[in-house]
């Protein structure tokens, strides 16, 4: 038994019984039939229209929710300096201290995107960017899970799953999101193809032909947007190493192995999409720079390039997820595909090593265990409490013309309600404050736009970004978040340890030349007490989220020759 | 399936990986490997002194400063801080009859020589000359930083051996067998880095072994440029830095002269270094007291303040208005000359400088030494010359008039005071 209940015959559909009604029975005009044609095909279920306003909501939602204060802004300075340059950046064209390090920016065209929205719509047009994206994405996840379940509101259930385990990665808009969108559109073709081949009589066929080219445009275009595409391989050598299994089980034969249809053409398919991927202005050196990326020293103290911790944000979700697991796999009747065990053991290691990665492990877990939860439900469903249940909302399953034009004016309501409609039906846009989150350094900004500064000051990199494209480079910060993996090791264990108020800070501040520290009140309280009770620093700003030290005059340091 | 697809797939196969990873090693070699170091030049450049300013000092007071900075080192335990700032002061060719004085051949073999170290530390001192093998690469690490029987810079003592012209395959006497010094170079270009502490000598090697290198990649990836380095050296407060910053100035104006011969600066950075140096001269005419010295406090006031008021060297107030006179003295004396400041301020800083060194008692001189190599060669390379050819000459003067240099100790020979020193003041 199933949640969604099959459509009911069109001769009992209530939309086509009242046009027969107003054309009186007879001969219905041309209009007529289109009319007809209209309200015959262009139908909704209660549980559609359920799931209309679910994502309504979710899009509302995504419009207003203020734009993270981190690496997005300089994200857009990069992509705005692209579009006014012609050309990409070679090194980080704000943080001097990243002098004479070259840059391989696998994110040019989420930048390009990200600088094209704000040079149109300013600020805002980020918000705009961001509410598409998420909607693009979830309704991709919607309808990969929605075809491995064979089930649209299992697969819509799913869905919102994977978005509420990452939900704080994705409530950040950054080049990811893109990546995520990408990734979503190659598990929907990777699920769909499964579907094609457990479908199709032809017992011989891989994949269907349109895939041979959509697959590798989508890593040509993730490889241009952003650097996770290398999950995407992880995804297509899982399923060589699982059509290699299948096929030594089946064959029992180097020779059977060595002419196996499925695992060549999965092979053809990872080099078609290897092939696609180097499709960008750096060609193989892309790819290089990409596998060699998680190496970096810096990345060690990056909180999330570090290992997992069950009493984590990360490690929550992921102990839950793994216990559930465990409960579908007990209970589902499905087969595991040998693909589908690689993937969940790599994506999972994968997040043990580097908690990031449960952007990418969320939606591989929901697609691995999509057949099982499916199935588990299929069983529960023949519970006679649950098929009863379902048989009460037996209406909500019934697709009719009214729902769907209720349903296309929650679609209108969505767009009217959220900034984006500006653009088509006009109005103003909100004042920045309500744009960007809290925790954006806005009173840092103005403080400095009415105080220049000389020489390089000290600001959390998180800030940096901000700083950096508020200011248009003319206030000179230490390190920002794009630039972590550009400064040398030196710089950024100095930037550490100035963070950390360590021993020896006070000296590299002076070697720095640094005569401004710019503090965060939350994230930095020890700092601030540090500056706070420092004669040679007086507080000059301070707002809710942050101080800004100076140093005085008076006690400027000079180094004691030694000899 | 067909024989030939099944060939012509695995074919492609080879092709395909064999395409992949020989393109991916060769991109990988070309930009993420650790890259080669620059080839340096064997002989190292040299700078040579633009003036000869007989109206700032008389030759005799040049010989009589001479004679009072000698470098007598000769014995147990000589601080190898002492022996390569006397180095670098004499240059190699210096040769003294006074058995208390080592020649500069001695004091490059105390540096570059195990045995000899050895004979003069003993053997349980840790050795000055450090090898590193890594992998591949010999590298020589010169202990630093770490008691008298040390450098007490980085780089300082490499800069002083480039300084007096010393070949990279010059050979090396390790603890662990021979190795040329330009294991020693290669060790400071992997270790060096934009923002370390101290990178005045670092950069004053460069000039001297690279200065055909327009620019290189550290090994943090950073790829160093001249005008990365000539932003560094101008990034610190004036008198942030060893002997109140006046190392980076010498810094900078050596790299002025490599500029003039090999164009290592772009044009927009070079006149970025010749406004820095002119405003560090404004201020130096600015402060100098009315008797010719400076002192920690020469920079006056800066964008981000007045100069600290506690941070002078533990020598006392004679030793540090020598330092600081003494280095603005010497790299003036390589300056061009729209840098320098007008001829009264030198005259004033010359002459203050030699009857301060003229004043100091024999235990000062000891203690003063390393600030006092500066301000003797300083006064010699305002004499156009280096120190050790002004000693030749008075060592040959002596010769012909059948003269020792215990007769020129002799307070009352008048022969000596006539012939060789002229008129002394």
């Amino acid at each position: 038994m199933q949640l969604e209940i099959p459509s009911p015959e069109p001769a009992v559909d209530s939309a086509q019984t009242k046009t027969d009604a107003l054309t009186d029975g007879n001969t219905a005009s041309d209009q007529g039939i289109e009319n007809n044609f209209l309200r015959e095909n262009l139908v909704v279920s209660g549980w559609g229209l359920l799931g209309t306003v679910l994502v309504a909501v979710f899009f509302i939602y995504c419009s207003y929710l203020p734009i993270y204060h981190t690496d997005i802004w300089g994200h857009v300075s990069y992509g705005q300096s692209m579009i006014e340059t012609g050309k990409l950046p070679v090194e980080d064209p704000y943080v001097e201290l990243a002098a004479g390090v070259e840059m391989i920016n696998n994110a040019w065209l989420s930048q390009l995107l990200f600088g094209w929205l704000v040079n149109q719509s300013g600020p805002q047009g980020i918000g705009d960017g961001y509410a598409v994206i998420c909607l693009a994405t979830f309704l991709a996840f919607a309808a990969t899970f929605s075809v491995s379940t064979g089930n649209r509101m299992l697969g819509f259930c799913l869905a919102v799953c994977t978005w509420l385990m990452i939900t704080f990665r994705l409530a950040i808009v950054r080049p990811e999101l893109l990546g995520e969108l990408c990734f979503a559109l190659v598990l929907l073709q990777i699920a769909i193809a499964d579907r094609v081949r457990r479908k199709s009589e032809n017992k011989n066929l891989t994949y269907p032909i349109w895939m041979w080219f959509s697959l590798p445009l989508t890593f040509m275009l993730w490889a241009n947007l952003h650097g996770a595409y290398i999950v995407g391989f992880a995804v297509l050598g899982a399923a060589v190493l699982g059509s290699l299994g299948t096929a030594i089980f089946k064959h029992r034969s180097v020779s059977g192995v060595w002419t196996d249809k499925q695992l060549r053409a999965d092979v053809m398919l990872v080099q078609l999409s290897l092939l696609a991927a180097c499709l960008n202005p750096y060609g193989i050196d892309l790819l290089l720079q990409t596998a060699l990326f998680p190496t970096h020293p810096n990345l060690k103290t990056v909180l999330e390039w570090t290992p997992l911790e069950i009493i984590s944000l990360e490690g929550i979700p992921m102990a839950t997820s793994w216990l559930f697991a465990a409960f579908f796999i007990r209970h589902s009747k499905v087969r595991f595909p040998i693909r589908d065990v690689i993937l969940l053991l790599v994506l999972s290691l994968a997040v043990c090593l580097r908690v990031r990665m449960i952007a990418w492990y969320s939606p591989v877990y929901f697609f691995v265990m999509a057949p099982h939860v499916a199935d588990v439900f299929r069983q529960v469903s023949q519970i006679q409490f649950v098929a009863k249940l379902q048989s009460v909302f037996g209406f909500m399953s019934r697709p009719t013309f009214h729902i769907a034009l209720v349903t296309g004016f929650v679609c209108y309501l969505a767009f009217a309600f959220t900034p984006i409609s500006r653009h088509a039906m006009g109005g103003t846009v909100r004042p920045l404050d309500q744009i960007v989150s809290k925790q954006t350094p806005i009173g840092i900004t103005n403080y400095f736009k009415e105080h220049p500064q000389e020489g390089l000051i000290y600001a959390p990199q998180w800030w940096g970004d901000w700083i950096n494209w508020e200011l248009d480079g003319d206030v000179k910060v230490f390190v920002s978040t794009n630039s972590i993996h550009l400064v040398p090791p030196e710089v950024w264990n100095h930037y550490m340890t100035i963070s950390r108020g360590r021993p020896g800070s006070q000296a590299l501040l002076t070697r720095y030349r640094i005569n401004t520290m710019v503090v965060s009140k939350d994230l930095q309280p020890g700092l601030v007490k540090m500056f706070e009770g420092n004669k040679d620093w007086k507080a000059t700003f301070s707002d809710d989220i942050s101080v800004i030290f100076e140093r005085t005059t008076s006690s400027a340091t000079t180094k004691v020759a030694a000899h | 399936m067909n024989r030939f697809a099944s060939i012509s797939f695995y074919l492609l196969q080879i092709i395909f990986v064999g395409t992949i990873f020989g393109y991916g090693t060769v991109r990988y070699q070309a930009r993420f490997a650790e890259t080669a170091l620059p080839t340096p030049l064997n002989e190292p450049v040299q700078m040579r002194p633009r003036y000869d300013r007989p109206d700032l000092l008389s030759d005799a007071q040049l010989v009589a400063t001479l004679e009072k900075l000698k470098p007598r080192l000769r014995g147990r335990n000589p601080k190898i801080n002492f022996v390569d700032h006397a180095l670098r002061f004499w240059g190699v060719e210096a040769q003294f009859t006074d058995e208390q004085c080592l020649s500069g051949v001695e004091m490059r073999d105390l540096l570059l020589d195990h045995r000899v170290f050895q004979d003069s530390w003993g053997t349980d001192a840790n050795p000055f000359l450090i090898p590193d093998f890594r992998g591949d690469s010999k590298l020589l690490e010169m202990r630093t930083k770490d008691g008298a029987a040390s450098a007490s810079h980085t780089d300082h003592s490499l800069a002083s051996l480039a300084e007096v012209g010393t070949p990279l395959d010059f050979p090396v006497m390790t603890p662990k067998g021979e190795i040329e010094l330009r294991a020693a170079l290669e060790y400071s270009l992997r270790e060096f880095s934009l923002n370390q502490d101290e990178y005045e000598w670092s950069t004053i090697i460069f000039l001297h072994y690279l200065p055909e290198i327009q620019n290189w990649k550290a090994t943090s990836g950073q790829r160093i440029t001249w005008d990365h380095l000539a932003d560094r050296l101008m990034r610190q407060r004036l008198a942030d830095g060893v002997c109140f910053g006046n190392h980076r100035l010498f810094a900078l104006v050596s790299m002025l002269n490599a500029d003039d011969n090999h164009q290592i600066l772009s044009a927009e950075k070079r006149t970025d270094v010749m406004s820095y140096l002119k405003d560090v001269t404004n201020r130096l005419v600015k402060t100098q007291s009315a008797e010719g010295f400076w002192d920690s406090k020469w920079p006056g006031d800066e964008r981000d303040g007045p100069p600290s008021e506690d941070k002078g060297s533990p020598l006392g107030d004679v030793a540090d208005r020598i330092l600081a006179t003494g280095h603005a003295l010497e790299w003036w004396a390589f300056a061009p000359k729209e840098l320098l400041p007008p001829d009264e301020t030198l005259s004033k800083a010359v002459q203050w400088t030699y009857s301060e060194i003229q004043a100091l008692s024999d235990s000062q001189v000891k203690r003063f030494y390393t600030f006092l190599t500066h301000a003797g060669r300083a006064l010699s390379l305002w004499r156009g010359k280096m120190p050790h050819e002004v000693w030749k000459e008075r060592t040959e003067q002596l010769a012909k008039l059948n003269l020792t240099d215990a007769d020129s100790d002799q307070p009352d020979n008048k022969q000596f005071e006539v012939s060789v020193m002229g008129e002394v003041r």
